[in-house]
């Protein structure tokens, strides 16, 4: 064990199983899966994604490249977890990843030995013949070998969810310039939200020991943190990590709610996407360590200095017995303090610098270079390189590389700003160009003492309430330390033995960035998609920098004008889940349900998604096997009979008003100004280019009264349309326009016996004979002793139909009404599919033939756009590509003999090659037809107005089927339409 | 005397709208409702208030006054509402006192309504809708979208009663989000 008896944040009185590779552990509450491992002695926690070279964890946070983890089983299994990051819960479950057949013995280390043809942009020189090789053996097999864990491959089972936040100051980042941020606007009455990726609050402040004022940081804290929690305008959120900056101070957060549980709550979402809208923001993220490259750099134990420091102090851990510490700056010498003062057995503190300081006894070597390492799965010593050019191996099993710190500034360049060079500091800090609203303060603005984190999270809080006129007194600063930094920049120790490390997760080396220029991939941005460097996980938090300080040496030009690569939200890992929150599996969106639903249900109806709308498709009876039989039966009935079908979801309309007429005469390609109250008629709706938008019928119920009827398909963007029309086109008019869909049932009443089932409810003081409600009549009645209702003479199926409506409480009972008083008819319902079949039949178009590319002279319906007035569309409507008498037209198809047509298929001259070149329309909508005994189709084709009666095939290329088939009239049956005025 | 009677049936079907989760209750006000959409260069706002006996509402907001409220809803366009059973007639009456200074039409059957009461709802509703819920006071309302669905809220009291109106065919869909809301709500603040 690796751990001290005492000190340290972890619960030593729960204790906590865990395993890792199946062997069994034990940590303490307030671990984290690494420093549980760390514990327990294991320094080797995964393999690299090329190599496969042996790797364990070098930080304490998200920015960790290597020790990438999978955890639990099953459809919960999942990939790429930051042991870093994983709060230790009893009975954790972690397997490493990209290793076979053990995380000891890979047997695809081979490619480790394999590094000299392997490197940077390998596969861009390989691999390049055969050339068919690479989709099906080439690439399969790099996915195979490289690669970060495996996906569940199975629904997540898991619930998510996501929000919105609101509040005055948003402070990201809970250390000491967040909490003392935080306590300020706290203080001053604004509502703020303090978000922290960790699951305590503290930042640095929980990995060192530091005092503040005459308290510990510890003490300091814990009291600040009591006395936010205290104040109900402030919010305190753990667990939550905000990953993206976006326009007008909106943020996006997700919140590991549930990931610390063994097991999931039933009723909790594992996790919250939340967007956080802010009237201000102050960027709190701290900063992050990087390393230095040099030889071996990679091998486990060789860790950031400050990671090494927050194992010791925040978990008590010790990464091994005896350790070393190689630095560029005064911080790592502070790791060597903390480390003595934890117990460990410092053998060198190697410093570049000849002048670096001596803060307490341990072999101090200035000047000097460590130059590689020893040990196959974890350090066993280095080798350093004394400023007089000798050589010395110092026995070590942990090793702290201090390299400088760069802010954590992702969050203030995702609006697009680019930080600015810091040189006495060595790294880059925000800019100017911050996105709205936005602040820095802390370690994040390149403020590295605690002294300043805190001054310049209190400055930066002021400043932001002042301007939203919150005034603020600022809180009595603790005194802290406030030490300068002093550092020389160095990044890597030159040409070695092994090779140096720059990007870990992605094993990229200064050799690769070197060929990359070499190359000519010199612009970062080039030089990212050419060696892989910063992709991946970790989005190269730690390797960035020193790679872009390689590539300025070998161009000869600096750091900051070798530039940065482009900073994209999210920050660290979001998964797809969180995003869509709720909206999943059967709730992926909501359901809407008919007025007639559950009487549909009752019933056996199978159901259809139409839209957001579950529709019956059909009503199978007992002894029907297959759906054709239902359909073909319920079709059957309606022509022979009288069959009933809900309707509701068609869109509705009420429009009135003095200019109604006017209104929807400029809507509808046809007139409907002349329509006299009491009728009906079918219109055509056309867009501003003359293509047809959707189709319906207009009822005028009084002078200044009418119902428009939409498609259900295009029930919401036709409303859409009607209120940019009146609201923009037509404001002059009066005209009220009120979307009724949800308010009103309908059902359709088709057959002939249609007029004879509804006598049978509607209250005798209405007469619906046929002379006094003819064909396209409408009218509002009563039926069932008084219930209110509208009756509409029209027909979809081509029979003596009627549509009929009444509030949609009575959708249900209506439904079963009609049933009861029509026994003796056999009426029947019909779902959707003998709808379809019906209407197929009568050559009626709906949405598969106005698909968006379809005009009213394609549909054979060119002279209803009315030349003597003006319409939306109608001019357009008459440009020679949608008009011309070569074009397209609607036709019917049958098929000869009993072969079947499909939707979809694409229609040939008999015996012409199928190629585009031939191609001369396609079937829009097909089906079996129960009246003609036969599969038709309708579709379009190529001057198809005058080519009845050819024979064409029908060819499904998808499937390999071509059949042969008959043009002939859209209108199957009844072309004449003597049916549906009987 | 018709021999068939149509019945009315709920749009949450057999299952009752109600439930209690912990603190929280969810229960379906039954609502007459007519919206009110005002002929320009008409005295629509003044023949409103002679019914409601208060000034219509601006942007946001809505009245309650005896047996009748009413909510903005648009330019020059309100939705009127009352008990069913007692304003059974608010169409009819509504039609009369505008005498054609404003479209009437009939909305009961076209909305559902839930109450979401008990204390810390807005909990809920921060998962809910995409407007402050903690800066909404009583008397307010708003439109947003719930769960793709555009929706109106009130707030009829802060924190602890609001109500949510949405078209009736989304009824069960609403109902189900707002208890999976709601038992969350409660075991965060339980697991707190």
């Amino acid at each position: 064990m690796n751990r001290r008896g005492q000190g340290g944040r972890i619960n030593r009185g729960q204790p906590l199983r865990f395993t890792f590779d199946g062997r069994s552990y034990q940590g303490y509450d307030g671990d984290t899966l690494a420093s549980a491992l760390l514990a327990n002695g294991v320094r080797l926690m995964g393999r690299s994604f090329k190599y496969h070279r042996p790797r364990g964890v070098i930080t304490a946070g998200s920015e960790e490249p290597n020790a990438l983890v999978e955890l639990r089983r099953g459809a919960r299994r999942e990939p790429n977890t930051r042991a870093t990051q994983v709060e230790l819960f009893d009975g954790l479950e972690a397997r490493s990843q990209n290793r076979f057949p053990s995380l000891a013995f890979d047997a695809l280390g081979v490619n480790d030995r394999l590094s000299s043809v392997l490197g940077a942009g390998f596969y861009y020189k390989t691999f390049m013949w055969p050339a068919a090789f690479w989709e099906t053996v080439y690439e399969p097999l790099i996915r195979r070998a490289a690669g970060l864990g495996r996906l569940a491959e199975a629904p997540d089972p898991d619930c998510y969810d996501k929000g919105t936040l609101f509040c005055d100051l948003l402070v990201i980042g809970a250390g000491p310039a967040g909490l003392a941020a935080a306590l300020t606007a706290g203080r001053a009455g604004a509502r703020v939200i303090l978000a922290d990726e960790d699951f305590e609050m503290g930042g640095r402040l929980l990995a060192e020991r530091l005092s503040l004022g005459d308290a510990r940081a510890e003490e300091w804290r814990a009291a600040t943190l009591e006395e936010l929690r205290g104040l109900t305008n402030v919010r305190l959120k753990t667990r939550t990590t905000v990953v993206g900056a976006y326009d007008n101070g909106v943020y996006g957060a997700l919140e590991r709610v549930t990931d610390h549980l063994a097991a999931p709550h039933p009723d909790l979402p594992r996790q919250i996407f939340w967007k956080i809208r802010s009237k201000r923001a102050l960027v709190c993220t701290g900063a992050t360590e990087r390393p230095i490259a040099f030889g071996n750099n990679d091998r486990p134990g060789v860790m950031l200095a400050g990671a090494l420091r927050a194992y010791a102090n925040r978990w008590a851990v010790a990464a091994d017995r005896t350790v070393a510490v190689f630095t560029n700056n005064d911080d790592g010498h502070r790791t060597a303090m903390d480390l003595m003062g934890q117990g460990a057995d410092v053998g060198a503190v190697v410093d570049v610098r000849e002048d670096a300081p001596r803060l307490g006894d341990y072999p101090l070597f200035a000047g000097a270079q460590v130059v590689d390492t020893a040990g196959r799965l974890g350090l066993k010593s280095i080798t350093l390189r004394r400023a007089d050019g000798s050589t010395e191996v110092v026995p070590c099993g942990a090793l702290g590389v201090a390299g400088g710190w760069n802010p954590a500034l992702a969050l203030t360049c995702h609006q697009g700003g680019r930080p600015v060079w810091r040189p006495e500091i060595a790294t880059f800090v925000p800019g100017e160009t911050l996105p709205e609203r936005q602040l820095v303060a802390g370690a994040a603005a390149g403020v590295f003492s605690t002294h300043g984190a805190v001054s310049t999270g209190v400055a930066a809080t002021v400043a932001a309430l002042d301007g939203l006129g919150i005034r603020t007194t600022p809180p009595d600063l603790p005194r802290a330390e406030d030490a300068p930094v002093n550092i020389r920049p160095f990044w890597h120790t030159g040409e070695g033995r092994g090779r140096s490390w720059l990007d870990l997760q992605n094993d990229v080396t200064v050799k690769d960035v070197a060929l990359a220029h070499q190359e000519g991939f010199r612009s970062v941005e080039h030089l990212k998609r050419y060696t892989t460097l910063g992709m991946a996980t970790d989005q190269g938090k730690l390797a960035n920098l020193g790679a872009l300080a390689v590539m300025a040496e070998l161009t000869g030009k600096s750091i900051p004008e070798t530039g940065t690569t482009t900073f994209r939200p999210p920050y660290t890992p979001v998964p797809i889940a969180a995003l869509a929150g709720r909206s999943r599996g059967r709730e992926f969106r909501p359901t809407r349900l008919t007025p007639g639903h559950d009487w549909a249900e009752a019933q056996g109806a199978v159901f259809v998604e139409a839209g957001p709308w579950l529709r019956a498709q059909y009503f199978p009876r007992e002894g029907e096997t297959h759906w054709r039989q239902s359909v073909d039966r319920e079709a059957l009935a309606v022509r022979s009979s009288v069959g009933i079908c809900d309707v509701s979801t068609l869109g509705k309309v009420d429009v009135q008003g003095r200019g109604a007429a006017e209104y929807l005469d400029l809507l509808y390609a046809n007139g409907m100004e002349r329509l006299p109250v009491g009728k009906c008629r079918y219109g055509l709706m056309l867009r501003e280019d003359g293509i047809v938008l959707d189709d319906g019928t207009v009822a005028r119920l009084a002078e200044a009264h009418f119902v428009v009827t939409t498609t259900t398909a295009n029930a919401a963007c036709v409303y859409r349309h009607m209120e940019f029309v009146r609201q923009c086109l037509r404001p002059d008019l009066d005209v009220q326009l009120m979307p009724v869909t949800d308010a009103w049932a309908q059902v359709a009443v088709a057959g002939p016996n249609a007029r004879k089932l509804l006598q049978r409810i509607v209250d005798p003081v209405f007469d619906i004979s046929n002379d006094a409600f003819p064909f396209m009549a409408c009218a509002a009645i009563r039926v069932c002793g008084g219930t209110p209702a509208r009756l509409f003479r029209i027909s979809f199926s081509g029979e003596l139909a009627y549509e009929i409506a009444v509030p949609a409480c009575y959708g249900n009972s209506l439904m079963q009404v009609l049933m009861d008083v029509g026994t003796d008819y056999e009426v029947t319902p019909y779902g959707t599919e003998a709808l379809g079949v019906l209407r197929i039949e009568k050559g009626h178009a709906t949405a598969s033939e106005l698909n968006g590319q379809t005009s009213a002279t394609h549909l054979g319906m060119a002279r209803m756009v009315s030349a003597n007035k003006d319409c939306i569309g109608g001019v357009l409507s008459r440009r020679p590509a949608l008009s011309e008498k070569g074009g397209f037209r609607l036709i019917g198809l049958e098929a000869i003999g009993t072969a079947e047509l499909a939707a979809g298929s694409h229609l040939f001259e008999d015996g012409a090659e199928k190629t585009p070149a031939h191609d001369e329309g396609w079937t829009t909508s097909a089906c079996y037809s129960p009246h003609l005994g036969k599969s038709i189709a309708l579709g379009f084709f190529e001057r198809g107005d005058v080519r009845w009666g050819e024979v064409v095939e029908v060819a499904n290329p998808i499937e390999g089927a071509s059949v042969r088939a008959r043009v002939v009239s859209p209108h199957f049956i009844d072309p004449k339409g003597e049916r549906l005025r009987g | 005397m018709a021999k068939y009677r149509l019945t009315p049936w709920s749009p949450f079907g057999q299952d009752s709208a109600a439930a209690e989760i912990g603190p929280f209750a969810l229960m379906k006000p039954d609502l007459a409702l007519t919206s009110v959409a005002g002929v320009s260069g008409t005295d629509v706002e003044q023949r409103l208030a002679d019914v409601l006996g208060a000034r219509p509402p601006g942007p946001g907001g809505f009245v309650q006054t005896g047996n009748l409220g009413c909510f903005w809803m648009g330019a020059r366009l309100w939705m009127v509402f009352g008990s069913r059973g007692t304003c059974d007639d608010l169409t009819e009456r509504l039609e009369t006192a505008m005498q054609g200074a404003a479209a009437v039409v009939e909305q009961s059957d076209g909305w559902v309504g839930l109450d979401v009461t008990g204390q810390g709802v807005s909990g809920a509703f921060e998962r809910l809708v995409c407007f402050d819920i903690h800066e909404m006071r009583a008397g307010e309302v708003q439109r947003s979208v719930i769960e793709h669905v555009g929706c109106i809220v009130f707030c009829l009291a802060p924190d602890r009663h609001m109500r949510v109106l949405a078209p009736r065919s989304y009824a069960r869909a609403l109902r189900r989000t707002l208890v999976t809301c709601l038992k969350a709500t409660l075991a965060l603040h339980t697991d707190e």
